[in-house]
């Protein structure tokens, strides 16, 4: 919950230490990101929660939202997994066999590495995905950091 | 068609060394599932039958089968052809009699008005109860198969037409409105009952499939819910034409109610339908009523689970109609993130009205003594 107050305090802050250009996150961040030209200021913790289980499908300005995710095993994922949506991969995995083949829901697509994410959303305009910090750069909108 | 099955079961074979449960090929993803499954059961013919003995449609025999009617391997391609529009279809190859004919179950294009209501148009697998659309997809239940004395009331697996389904979520809870027109072509098991009445003057023997067509299927399916509980209720209503018995239009009505809890370590699934059909078939889909409660608790990776689960005639109370009730225990054990090993344990008790021809329950013909038991095992995979 104090996530969920302090999110967005800490985006702004982050986020406007950032576009001053002078700082890196330290690896073991998770790097919340979106297509440069979203126009999405910050963005809550439980709203990616929310996304990344299929139960919000947009940006709060309304945008619809196009989710990546690093593929199962990846150290970031692990990290996502406890920290934003505190559940287990087996417990993941539960909860999509009943929505995926429904063709109701759709899961977020699946990449292999973070060059892959970070160059998919710098490409897509809908896009959202993360990363770990250390694999950061001006390709992409930072839009949260789950430390 | 050779091909296409040569095909699917290549893919499968080679998804399953990969540990992804999604994988793309261009703008095309992949996923699937598998469920292999070893049956048996200990009943006895009573005196005077001497049909094989067989359960549930052949889900199981009195010998440890390895190739059942529960064996499932489906593949699902999905591709995005535009923000709004999708395609999506899903090739399936059933066990047992069916032989791992492939089959297409989904094979619809799906168009999204905006991001909360999503349109279907095609060959759709029907929301007719709480899980049947992911019936066969084993690794998303607790159980070897959905308790049989519900499932077995529903003879349909997809339809055709048009589907309308709008989701949302409002202050954390899960709104899920689904309506739908469809028509089909489907294949039923003949009553085993009814095989061996004196009203069978057609000549069908035991397992013998019956065509029928469904017209004007008109049904909604809602469920509301957090992550923790889920509630469903759905309803259709549809035309049925079964020409090898001469009966055109009559009427078929399903209803039923749902709920599903995973809170903590409580799993809970519980369900009760309703089948209510025109006098014309009750031969063939009589009236009836069924219901069953599963409560499980999870330590870690094991889930042992117990459901009671009856059927009971409905109101024709045809003579056709069938009636069981059964206790099962069951254990889930995950292994890895996309795979689940399963065994169960039930104790079936068929049941009759005086003047009725037997105990059947979903047995093949009427048993030796008050109740048997049915074991299985599986493995339920998806990628």
């Amino acid at each position: 919950m104090n996530n969920k107050i302090i999110a967005p305090f800490l985006y702004r802050l982050i986020g406007t230490v950032f576009l001053l250009g002078s700082v890196s996150i330290a690896q073991a961040e998770i790097a919340v990101i979106a297509h440069k030209s979203n126009t999405q200021h910050g963005v809550s913790v439980q709203d990616i929660a929310d996304m990344y289980l299929g139960k919000l499908r947009h940006f709060s300005n309304g945008k619809t939202v196009k989710l990546v995710e690093p593929r199962k095993g990846s150290e970031t994922r692990r990290k996502f997994n406890s920290a934003v949506l505190n559940m287990s991969e087996r417990e993941i995995s539960r909860y999509w066999s009943k929505r995926r083949f429904t063709g109701k829901v759709k899961p977020p697509k699946t990449l292999n590495s973070d060059r892959e994410i970070r160059e998919w959303v710098a490409d897509t305009p809908e896009g959202l995905g993360y990363i770990d910090g250390k694999s950061l750069d001006g390709s992409v909108k930072l839009l949260l950091i789950i430390p | 068609m050779k091909l296409i099955k040569a095909a699917v079961i290549s893919t499968v074979g080679l998804s399953l060394f990969s540990i992804n449960s999604a994988h793309a090929l261009g703008n095309i993803e992949f996923s699937g599932y598998m469920s292999l499954k070893g049956t048996y059961t200990d009943a006895k013919n009573a005196a005077g039958y001497t049909d094989p003995i067989k359960y549930a449609n052949g889900f199981a025999t009195d010998k440890l089968d390895w190739d059942t009617h529960g064996n499932y391997i489906g593949l699902q391609a999905n591709a995005e052809l535009s923000s709004e529009l999708s395609a999506t279809i899903e090739f399936q190859a059933l066990g047992g009699h069916e032989k791992y004919a492939v089959d297409m179950q989904w094979a619809y294009v799906g168009y999204a008005i905006n991001d909360d209501l999503n349109l279907r148009a095609g060959r759709v697998k029907g929301p007719f109860y709480m899980v049947s659309e992911y019936q066969e997809i084993g690794y998303a239940y607790p159980w070897i198969a959905p308790p049989q004395e519900v499932y077995v009331t529903n003879p349909m697996r997809h339809m055709v037409g048009l589907d309308m389904v709008y989701n949302t979520n409002v202050d954390g809870i899960d709104y899920l409105f689904e309506i739908y027109t469809s028509s089909g072509k489907h294949e039923a098991t003949a009553l085993p009952n009814f095989v061996d009445s004196s009203a069978n003057t057609m000549g069908l023997k035991k397992g013998a499939s019956i065509g029928f067509q469904t017209n004007n299927m008109v049904g909604f399916n809602a469920t509301v819910g957090t992550g923790a509980v889920s509630f469903r209720a759905g309803y259709f209503d549809t035309k049925v034409d079964i020409p090898s018995f001469g009966k055109f239009n009559e009427t078929g009505r399903f209803g039923g109610i749902g709920l599903i809890v995973d809170w903590r370590n409580i799993v809970i699934y519980s369900e009760y339908i309703n089948r209510d059909t025109s006098p014309g078939l009750a031969a063939a889909f009589p009236d009836a009523i069924a219901g069953y409660f599963t409560l499980g608790y999870r330590f870690g990776d094991f889930l042992p689970h117990v459901t009671y689960s009856a059927m009971d005639k409905g109101k024709d109370k045809s003579a056709f109609a069938r009636k069981q009730s059964s206790v099962t225990l069951g254990l889930r054990y995950d292994v890895g993130d996309t795979s689940a090993i399963k065994f169960e344990a039930s104790q079936v008790t068929p049941d009759s009205d005086p003047g009725d021809i037997g105990k059947y329950g979903v047995f093949d013909s009427p048993i030796k003594g008050d109740s048997a038991n049915t074991f299985a095992v599986s493995l339920d995979v998806i990628f």
